[in-house]
């Protein structure tokens, strides 16, 4: 490990899609092996600073380092290799493909490689899909299923599960508890303290404030596009949390803002 | 893990029952029946003609000609595209071949057998990837930017022969390839042959096949995942150019010239194929020996009409209510598989 150097810092990202500037100069920093909340109203921009760094997004300004090495992700595979994985709200899955081709999607098992042509080596990644599927506990009776025929709790667990495969060192969740219910989203939220006291390093986006409460270890709240507060989560009861929380997200509270 | 024995029959007949609910191979199951039946209709029907080798092969070229349009076809519309181009593809690519081995263009003189088909390859890749670029780049429909070359290769063909077939001379050795057979099977058939094994591996083993299923089924799914989702739609509308003019020199080989009347609607005969085969227009969905066999499907048909002496207009009309049985059947099937 290496000591106190954040694993993700972002420093003054800004995006702009055509008038609307998503992000104007955001600073986002993660240590090891914490879990960080995100949270903001609709388009405050956290879904757009997620994109950004799991390589979706080219953001316009601002620097990423990783570990301390600044570093220029071309697209998601480069940020996939760097270890960040993000699991989408629309769980980003292909309906016509199996639960084992989606989880490897992208990052197939090759048995030959023929330079343009690769060779998949099927029976692998079947059972190594089936195995990570086992480890998320999830009742699934074949990872040759389409995944069109999955309920939405499946669903998301093959989402989860394509995250998580590969020894991410960064995940990034976006609203993994908005469409389930109370026992699905316990289970979520055990999932992220295990992988927390495992050493990766977790970015949780949530309307549910009570979830972000309950696993978080700090919360960043964004308003139009910037950063308006940062701040560790310790000993609140939920409600304090909560009227803290939606302070700064109606911008009652600044903690960046220029001084009055 | 915690199966059952596999050797177990009911877990063998159950997982066999599981992979046909998947749709793994069971449309293409469907069609199979369906062909092998009017295969035996038309037996029964033209008994000793149907089945007489001359018969046969002509069978066998026609669904060499419309299966090779056809895998070019089905890799672009699972991807969700669509190539209206290949008809009068084949038609300039057909020219094109005989005007460089009997006339020479572009100032050189007449070229050899290999280098024309090398270089009017080339060509069709070319214009593929024309489309590729036009689809993922400039993001023009696909529909329009091939109905475009449609247009293009058909006035091109006809302006380079101003009309004028380009006729090879009897017992030229380019012929062989349309004309000749082995075995009394036409060469024709083996290209099909080949064309179809190499395409399918590539759809159902290696990586790239599975990102054309993926991007057809979810691009922005397939983009996020790290899929290079441009390269690979660059990369189906090139090999569907290229199926396009080896359908080209093939006809050009087979009728012994070139000659801009060919193709006509081959693009719309290659479609339906793909569609009788089970692929779906809205992509994702759709597979080789789909393609072709809604190839034989129609080219049995038309044969077995022709040796029945039904009107060729009505042979057309019952192709297109076949196509609509074949599209129907395929909607409530899919409806209630869910």
């Amino acid at each position: 490990m290496s000591g106190d150097t954040p694993i993700v810092e972002m420093r003054g990202i800004t995006k702009s899609f055509g008038a609307v500037q998503a992000l104007q100069g955001v600073d986002l920093s993660l240590a090891h092996a914490e879990v960080l909340g995100l949270v903001g109203d609709n388009a405050a921009g956290k879904s757009t600073l997620m994109k950004v760094l799991s390589g979706a997004y080219h953001p316009d300004a601002g620097e990423i380092l990783i570990e301390g090495q600044e570093i220029h992700m071309g697209g998601p595979e480069d940020a996939r290799r760097l270890g960040i994985e993000m699991v989408y709200q629309d769980f980003a899955l292909a309906d016509n493909l199996d639960v084992a081709s989606n989880i490897f999607l992208g990052r197939e098992i090759v048995r030959l490689n023929l330079g343009l042509l690769k060779v998949m080596n099927k029976g692998r990644m079947e059972e190594e899909a089936r195995r990570s599927m086992d480890e998320l506990k999830v009742d699934l009776a074949s990872v040759r299923f389409r995944v069109e025929r999955l309920s939405g709790g499946q669903r998301q667990a093959v989402a989860i599960g394509r995250a998580t495969a590969f020894d991410a060192k960064v995940l990034i969740m976006d609203e993994p508890t908005a469409a389930l219910s109370v026992a699905a989203i316990g289970q979520v939220l055990d999932l992220i303290r295990e992988l927390s006291r495992q050493g990766t390093s977790v970015i949780m986006i949530s309307h549910r404030l009570e979830d972000i409460l309950e696993v978080a270890n700090r919360v960043i709240v964004l308003r139009h596009g910037r950063k308006v507060a940062d701040r560790p989560i310790k000993g609140q009861s939920l409600a304090e949390f909560r009227e803290n929380v939606v302070a700064c997200m109606v911008g009652a509270v600044d903690d960046f803002g220029p001084r009055h | 893990m915690a199966n059952a024995d596999p050797l177990d029959s009911s877990t063998v007949m159950s997982r066999l029952w599981q992979r046909l609910r998947m749709g793994v191979g069971f449309r293409e199951l469907n069609v199979f029946v369906a062909f092998i039946a009017l295969c035996a209709f038309f037996w029964w029907r033209n008994p000793g003609v149907f089945t007489k080798a001359a018969n046969l092969a002509i069978i066998m070229r026609f669904i060499a000609t419309f299966g090779i349009l056809a895998i070019g076809e089905v890799l672009v519309i699972i991807t969700g595209g669509i190539d209206l181009s290949v008809g009068s593809m084949t038609a300039l690519t057909g020219v094109l071949v005989a005007s460089l081995m009997l006339k020479g263009a572009f100032g050189l003189e007449s070229l050899g057998l290999i280098p024309s088909i090398l270089i009017v390859l080339a060509f069709a890749a070319t214009v593929g990837l024309w489309h590729g670029f036009f689809v993922t780049k400039v993001r023009v429909p696909a529909f329009i930017i091939t109905l475009g070359t449609w247009l293009m290769a058909a006035g091109a063909a006809a302006y380079i022969t101003r009309g004028y077939p380009i006729v090879f001379d009897s017992g030229h050795p380019f012929l062989v390839l349309g004309q000749g057979k082995f075995h009394s099977i036409p060469i024709m058939f083996f290209v099909l042959v080949i064309v179809a094994v190499v395409v399918f591996f590539i759809l159902s083993q290696t990586t790239l096949g599975r990102h054309i299923y993926a991007v057809g089924g979810n691009l922005e799914s397939a983009r996020v995942s790290g899929v290079h989702v441009d390269r690979v739609r660059l990369f189906c509308y090139a090999a569907s150019g290229v199926m396009a003019g080896l359908t080209g020199i093939l006809l050009a080989s087979r009728l012994g010239q070139g000659t801009p009347v060919v193709g006509s609607a081959y693009e719309l005969w290659a479609i339906a194929a793909t569609v009788i085969g089970g692929t779906s227009l809205f992509g994702g969905e759709g597979t080789v020996l789909g393609a072709v066999l809604g190839a034989a499907i129609m080219g049995v048909m038309q044969n077995g009409m022709v040796l029945m002496n039904v009107s060729s207009y009505l042979q057309t009309f019952v192709l297109g209510v076949v196509l609509v049985i074949a599209v129907t059947y395929d909607t409530f099937r899919r409806r209630r598989g869910r």
